[in-house]
């Protein structure tokens, strides 16, 4: 169960879209490399987003926006703002859901667990960590490009078959979740090194 | 009688005695007679449900649980969860261990989150159902609105919890629980998270052993079966560490330190009252002829006790021990009291001395004997504990000396203190008499001051290394003090049911911002489960409203078939049955943890909430319910048992006082009683003005030397009318029980050192007063 949701807070920090046929092993490919190497943060990060979530048993798909924040000594944070103001914070202790005045922790399990840790590098962008947990597969045409993480965990892949990255240039601009249900997650421009007070820093990460 | 047949008399009569004592002691089964568990010092319920719950959580269950934390420091953050099952299969594979799981297995959890999600609409929905009418019935519309108006409430929560997080990862369940009955509760759990997710790079394992914790079965060979898994688990991985808690150390530790302060404070007091007897006797080896007299005294006081309680605390034979410095005084009054004539026979001199002895042997026994009536156990075995110790003293110490030609120990007399030889006023006359007053003015205002606070823990060894691992490892497991831990309980499991949801709705309005998490709330009240068929019924049309209001609200009506199936069914075969039955049902899928959250059980089922925050003042008394930090304490019963203590020994204080004054005549009466009296009050006075806190052992120990400062008080009686000095057996028996309380005063066993100050302090005081007495009154003749 929790694996979605986490993978769905992952989505948040990997901006852009995917549509192309998978061809060939960012794992190993030099270009991957430099692209790895380019959406690696290495300063903090602010990225607005918009997230559609298509329910089977919607007609419409369910509409949330806000902002993703990156602090790469702390870990990533999804501000939702509309329909409905709630914070996840997803970093190495697991994760966290900021809800008015309360917070709680995600339950303990173990695909959750393997989620963060995944999530954590892909954070970093780090290829060997990703080519552990995923198996990875990419397109890149023309600027931009189309990354495809599967889990190797059969437990977790039972419940999240794929996500699919995409973007152009060094840009991340969408994410797609295939996990039961889509949920597509389209990013805006990131403002790199964005300043965050003491208070942000308390509000928005642990 | 003549001599030789009297001498033989008492020597068949102490043999035949000890003869009795140890036949009945041999055949005893110790290891079941003699507890070193703290809870068989209070009583099994006396109206008292805490008690009935501490019993049921530490006697039952809690008690067997020991709890294990594995890391590796070589790899900081990543739990050795393999190692942890190996360690488990390990313990697992001894009879000892009745249960053992590692936590990361989300096996159980699984079973009882599956068990929920298909009982749901047993468990789960006569609650939803009972709430949500309470809350239609707030709003005053008409009876026939509830079903559109629960359908429209139910389609539009469903709404916006598809804005949650966690709606992605049940949204394969929302088709057949659109109500959210599940992901409500799962809502709850997830406040306050689970040990793994608190566990940073530790992996946990539970387990919960067959044998007793205090049972010698339940330490030494569990601790053999912990340190053979690990050994086995080192050979493999190295790098490991181990931390591992449970019941069973405590009282493996606790036992072993009781037994190492006896051996030590035991020598020590012999040192010290061997030193005090240097100074007093001339030929002190005479004294061993004390020895008989004393293992008399303890023989008839073992015997006895364990014949009149079927079980004994070992701390009754650590305090009970103490009865030696009592024992004693009536050998050393015998035996140091000189012939009057050289042809005075024994019987002639013991019959001199009767008076003295029986007022001071009785009135101690009366005293302690009204311990009897205390609520409670410890109090009650060491009441017939010392009671029977003291008469057998007597009896033995009367008989012994009858074996002996002429029983007499010559002491070194020293002369009064501080007297001028010429029998004129001493020029520190006025300075004593204004520490007199300076003493009654402490003994009348300082027990004013005196602060009380006990503590069950008290009765407990202390071991900070032991305590600190706990900590540590419970904090592993998820406990903490950033949370607290109350159990709600009933007569009834309806009742206890009742109760925690009477307790949750006050704590949800006393703090809104906390979470509180309980596994009662999985069960229905006994009245929303009896008023759910007929609620079902009301609601004939709300497969029909809901779909509508589902599609109002932007749903798939079609997309919900499995739960208007399943409603269907409901309506047509609601669920019937005993109450307790849907918690027999759900009891195979409480497992290990699990398990430990709520117990069904008579006499007292009780239900665990696990809050997000510190325990906040205490639950008012309607709710039933207790935190756990209360319980560990007991303070509050304990303070009543502190308050019939001292009732008890002011009626046994007022009574030796009163037999002190029907045998002596009034002012020597006045006398003999003011003066425990006074070291009493002058001591506590003191304790009081110092800041100490005091408990019901201080309380005890000040009625034990009470009792001693009675004897002395008694002994001088006599000397003190004829302005002689302080009688030897006096001044050796005060000084004795001073050196050995005194001793104990420095044990780490809290309630020996409670003991042991006060009495040593109170020893001390009434024989400062008996020896300054006629310097402050101002008797100017010369001291004989």
């Amino acid at each position: 169960m929790i694996p979605r949701f986490l993978l769905l807070a992952f989505c948040g920090l990997l901006p852009l879209a995917v549509r192309a046929a998978p061809t060939a092993d960012p794992a190993q490919d030099p270009g991957w490399q430099d692209l790895f190497r380019r959406l690696a943060p290495v300063k903090n990060r602010e990225v607005p987003f918009t997230e559609e979530r298509y329910f089977p048993f919607r007609r419409t798909p369910v509409v949330l926006a806000g902002v993703v924040r990156i602090v790469p000594s702390r870990g990533l944070s999804l501000e939702y703002r509309a329909p409905e103001s709630r914070i996840v914070v997803v970093d190495a202790q697991g994760v966290l859901v900021r809800e008015g005045a309360g917070q709680r922790a995600a339950p303990d399990d173990r695909r959750a667990q393997a989620a963060t840790t995944a999530l954590g590098a892909v954070l970093r962008f780090d290829p060997a960590e990703l080519a552990r947990d995923f198996e990875l597969s990419g397109d890149r045409q023309e600027g931009g490009w189309t990354l495809i993480l599967t889990p190797r965990d059969p437990a977790l892949a039972a419940s999240l078959h794929s996500i699919a990255v995409s973007g152009s240039q060094s840009h991340l601009s969408r994410i797609e979740l295939n996990a039961g249900l889509r949920i597509e997650i389209f990013l805006g421009p990131a403002v790199e090194g964005a300043a965050f007070t003491a208070a942000d820093l308390a509000r928005y990460f642990r | 009688m003549d001599r030789r047949r009297q001498s033989w008399s008492a020597r068949l009569a102490l043999a035949a005695f000890a003869a009795l004592c140890l036949g009945w002691l041999a055949r005893l089964d110790y290891a079941r007679k003699i507890s070193t568990d703290v809870l068989d010092l209070i009583p099994p319920e006396q109206g008292s449900p805490e008690l009935g719950l501490v019993r049921d959580l530490a006697g039952n269950v809690q008690s067997r649980i020991m709890l294990f934390s594995l890391a590796n420091p070589s790899a900081p953050g990543q739990p050795p969860v393999a190692a942890a099952h190996a360690f488990a299969d390990a313990l697992r594979r001894s009879p000892l261990f009745a249960e053992v799981l590692p936590l990361d297995d989300a096996t159980g959890r699984d079973r009882l989150g599956q068990a929920i999600f298909e009982r749901r609409f047993t468990l789960l929905l006569p609650s939803w159902l009972g709430q949500k009418a309470r809350e239609f019935a707030a709003t005053g519309l008409a009876a026939d609105r509830f079903s559109p108006w629960l359908a429209d409430r139910a389609a539009g929560a469903l709404e916006a919890y598809l804005n949650r997080p966690e709606a992605v990862a049940m949204q394969e369940f929302i088709p057949q629980d659109p109500l959210l009955l599940v992901p409500g509760l799962l809502e709850q759990a997830q406040a306050i998270g689970s040990p793994a997710a608190r566990s940073g790079g530790t992996a946990l394992v539970w387990a919960r052993i067959a044998p007793s914790p205090l049972s010698d079965a339940g330490q030494a060979p569990v601790f053999a079966v912990v340190d053979g898994a690990w050994a086995g688990l080192r050979a493999d991985h190295p790098g490991l560490a181990l931390r591992w808690t449970g019941v069973n150390r405590f009282a493996a530790a606790s036992r072993a330190r009781i037994e190492a302060e006896i051996k030590a404070l035991n020598f020590l007091s012999l040192i010290a009252v061997g030193a005090v007897a240097v100074l007093f006797v001339r030929r002190i080896w005479k004294l061993l002829h004390l020895v008989p007299i004393l293992i008399c005294a303890l023989l008839g006081a073992w015997t006895l006790s364990t014949l009149v309680f079927s079980r004994l605390h070992i701390l009754v034979f650590v305090i009970g021990s103490l009865l030696s410095g009592v024992a004693v005084d009536y050998a050393f009054y015998i035996y140091m009291q000189p012939f009057l004539r050289p042809d005075e026979t024994y019987g002639e001199k013991l019959g001199r001395l009767l008076k003295p002895l029986l007022a001071s042997c009785l009135t101690t026994v009366i005293g302690f004997s009204l311990l009897l009536w205390s609520d409670l156990p410890l109090l009650r075995q060491v009441g017939l504990f010392v009671s029977a110790g003291l008469l057998c003293a007597l009896g033995a110490a009367m008989l012994y000396f009858a074996q002996l030609r002429r029983p007499f120990l010559e002491g070194r007399t020293l002369g009064a203190v501080g007297a001028p030889a010429d029998g004129s006023p001493p020029r520190f006359r006025p300075a004593l008499r204004a520490l007199a007053l300076l003493a009654a003015a402490i003994a009348v205002l300082g027990p004013w001051r005196l602060h009380w606070r006990d503590d069950i823990r008290e009765l407990d060894i202390p071991s900070a290394e032991l305590q600190a691992n706990d900590d540590a490892v419970r904090s592993e497991f998820g406990d903490g003090s950033d949370r607290a831990v109350y159990l709600t309980y009933g007569d009834t499991l309806p009742a206890a049911r009742q109760h925690l949801a009477d307790f949750l709705g006050y704590a949800a309005q006393a703090d809104p911002a906390a979470k509180f998490v309980s596994l009662g709330a999985v069960f229905p009240t006994e009245d929303d489960w009896l008023a759910f068929p007929g609620r079902l019924r009301e609601l004939g049309g709300f497969p029909g409203d809901f779909s509508s209001a589902l599609v109002r609200h932007g749903f798939t009506a079609e997309s919900f078939s499995p739960f208007f199936g399943a409603w269907s069914a409901l309506v047509e075969k609601p669920p019937a049955g005993d109450y307790a039955g849907i918690y027999a049902d759900l009891a195979p899928a409480l497992a290990g943890p699990l398990g430990q959250l709520y117990s069904p059980r008579p006499p007292l089922p009780w239900f665990m909430t696990i809050v997000d925050r510190p325990a906040g003042p205490p639950v008012p008394a309607a709710f039933a319910t207790v935190s756990v930090d209360q319980l560990q304490t007991l303070d509050r019963l304990f303070t009543r048992y502190r308050w019939s203590a001292l009732r008890l020994s002011l009626v046994g204080l007022g009574l030796i006082i009163a037999s002190v004054f029907t045998i002596y005549p009034p002012r020597r009466g006045l006398r003999i009683a003011l003066i425990p009296a006074g070291s009493c009050f002058f001591v506590f006075g003191l304790l009081g003005l110092l800041g100490q806190t005091l408990n019901l052992f201080h309380l005890l120990g000040a009625f034990l030397g009470v009792c001693l400062s009675h004897n002395y008080s008694i002994f001088s009686s006599d000397s003190a009318q004829a302005r002689a000095a302080t009688p030897v057996p006096v001044r050796l028996s005060a000084l004795c029980a001073a050196a050995s309380f005194g001793v104990l005063s420095f044990s780490h066993i809290p309630v020996v050192h409670a003991l042991g100050l006060t009495v040593a302090l109170i020893v001390l005081t009434a024989l400062s007063a008996i020896e300054l007495e006629p310097l402050i009154w101002g008797d100017s003749r010369p001291p004989r």
